[in-house]
């Protein structure tokens, strides 16, 4: 039966693959053909274009992060530069008030010397003003005295001795004087 | 009769010979698509532009849509990214090579363009004739000079069985020799002294079969369908001269898209299913067995 069968399958199957054109040959021609293009792919076609694609993700990857942190930056830099304007508003308005303080004190000392500086010259006027009263009331006796001494003279119509009356006249006129200052 | 149907092959025509080494008009179509394939890819990676366009552009969109295709199945945390760079080559390559190898069937020239078969000329006592027109009882003495590869099953049986064997290197070297064989023999399975078992190790043994049948089965659908497709061209473009094309090739290009991703699909699950092995049985399923058995053997005493 195995030896009647087996020439039987053999011949259908030679047949068969050779109406379907199947033969080593061929197979081996076709199989060579997929490596050679399987290798070319494999080794140059793929690599140089997961190259460049995995070139352009990482320049992706890097401008994003490039982006993000620039975003970072600018929000760091404006939350400084608020802080930097308040700590500025801040220091100015001290500024200010230290000025208009010290200012104040200024105009205070100013005008407490303008006060003291015209105290001491009031008083220097005064002190003068009370010599000048005082020489100008010493002038005025003496020539009251003169007068006095004239008058008298002329009264009793002689000469006395000028030095006693002189001595009498400055006592009367000194104490006239008290009684009137009096 | 103005024209006869053209004769309907399955086997590819010998063109010429190079010393001894016979050239088939299929194989004449393969290493066309290898000439595409070197131009596309020179020209296509040639800029190497930061700001693709163009032919780059399109380069490297079906390379990231094949790229993201193989990231999907074998998973897109860090062991399954490692398995995209392993399978991916493979099965980028297939469905590029099918893809073109089946659209040179719509090119001008390929199926149509021949040398006179001189057998039928004998055969029929009829003179060569001249003219690049073929017709009355002659028109079907035409061997095409150059026949979509992939109507081809020495190209078809070659890339299925690099894709199975390629996938049994990859069970070896992912699970170990014992753990890979051990999903055709599994003898484990048999210790277990049930039924259950027995058809554990009987499924394995028709994973053998299996695993040969996917050879025959890749490069079967493969070559029905596009060879099939060619025979409908070339009749239609008999029956309907140019009006079929215009609904026939549209369909046919949409043919040769889709098995190209089915045979690269296929490739892809079987490199996957290749890296899993049988995995420990559910915890309450051994714990049930034990319960049974103790029970048993209780009741035995």
């Amino acid at each position: 039966m195995v030896a009647i069968l087996t020439p039987l399958l053999a011949d259908a199957s030679s047949g068969i693959s050779e109406g379907l054109g199947i033969n080593t040959v061929a197979f081996l021609s076709q199989l060579i053909s997929f490596g050679i293009v399987f290798f070319l792919l494999w080794r140059y076609g793929f690599p140089a274009i997961i190259k460049i694609l995995e070139q352009r993700q990482a320049v992706i990857r890097e401008g994003v992060e490039n982006a993000e942190k620039a975003k970072r930056d600018l929000t760091e830099a404006s939350a400084r530069a608020e802080q930097l304007l308040a700590d500025a508003r801040r220091q100015a308005q001290e500024t200010i008030e230290q000025a208009a303080k010290n200012a104040q004190q200024e105009a205070n000392r100013i005008l407490e010397d303008a006060h003291a500086r015209a105290e001491q010259l009031t008083q220097q006027q005064v002190a003068r003003i009370q010599q000048e009263a005082n020489r100008a009331r010493n002038d005025l006796s003496r020539l009251v005295v003169n007068l006095s001494i004239d008058a008298a003279s002329k009264v009793i119509s002689r000469s006395v001795d000028s030095k006693d009356n002189r001595r009498l006249v400055e006592e009367f006129v000194s104490s006239s004087g008290q009684a009137g200052r009096q | 009769m103005f024209w006869k149907l053209p004769d309907i092959k399955l086997a590819p025509d010998v063109i010429f010979h190079i010393g001894a080494f016979p050239v088939t008009n299929t194989l004449l179509g393969t290493w066309m698509v290898i000439l595409i394939l070197a131009a596309l890819f020179f020209f296509g990676t040639r800029r190497r532009d930061l700001i693709p366009s163009g032919l780059q552009n399109f380069m490297e969109w079906i390379v990231e849509f094949l790229l993201g295709l193989v990231e999907n199945v074998t998973g897109k945390d860090e062991q399954g990214k490692r398995k995209a760079k392993t399978f991916f080559p493979l099965v980028a390559t297939l469905f590029i090579f099918i893809l073109l190898a089946n659209l040179i069937d719509v090119f001008p020239g390929v199926d149509t363009v021949g040398a006179i078969n001189t057998a039928v000329l004998a055969q029929m006592h009829a003179t060569n004739p001249y003219g690049p027109f073929l017709f009355g009882n002659i028109s079907n003495a035409i061997i095409p000079w150059i026949r979509p590869a992939t109507t081809d099953l020495n190209l078809n049986f070659a890339m299925s069985l690099i894709v199975v064997i390629t996938s049994q290197v990859v069970g070896f070297s992912t699970l170990g020799p014992a753990e890979h064989l051990s999903k055709y023999f599994n003898f484990r399975s048999l210790f277990k002294f049930n039924f259950g078992g027995f058809i554990e190790f009987f499924v394995g043994l028709l994973d053998i079969i299996s695993e040969i049948a996917r050879v025959l089965s890749l490069a079967f659908r493969l070559f029905g369908n596009i060879f099939a497709g060619s025979v409908v061209l070339a009749v239609f473009a008999f029956l309907l001269p140019f009006l079929a094309d215009v609904i026939f090739i549209p369909f046919e290009i949409f043919v040769a898209f889709v098995q190209a991703l089915i045979f690269s699909l296929l490739t892809l699950i079987f490199l996957q299913l290749a890296t899993i092995g049988h995995g420990p049985e559910p915890e309450s399923e051994q714990e049930a067995r034990a319960e049974f058995r103790e029970k048993h053997v209780a009741a035995a005493h």
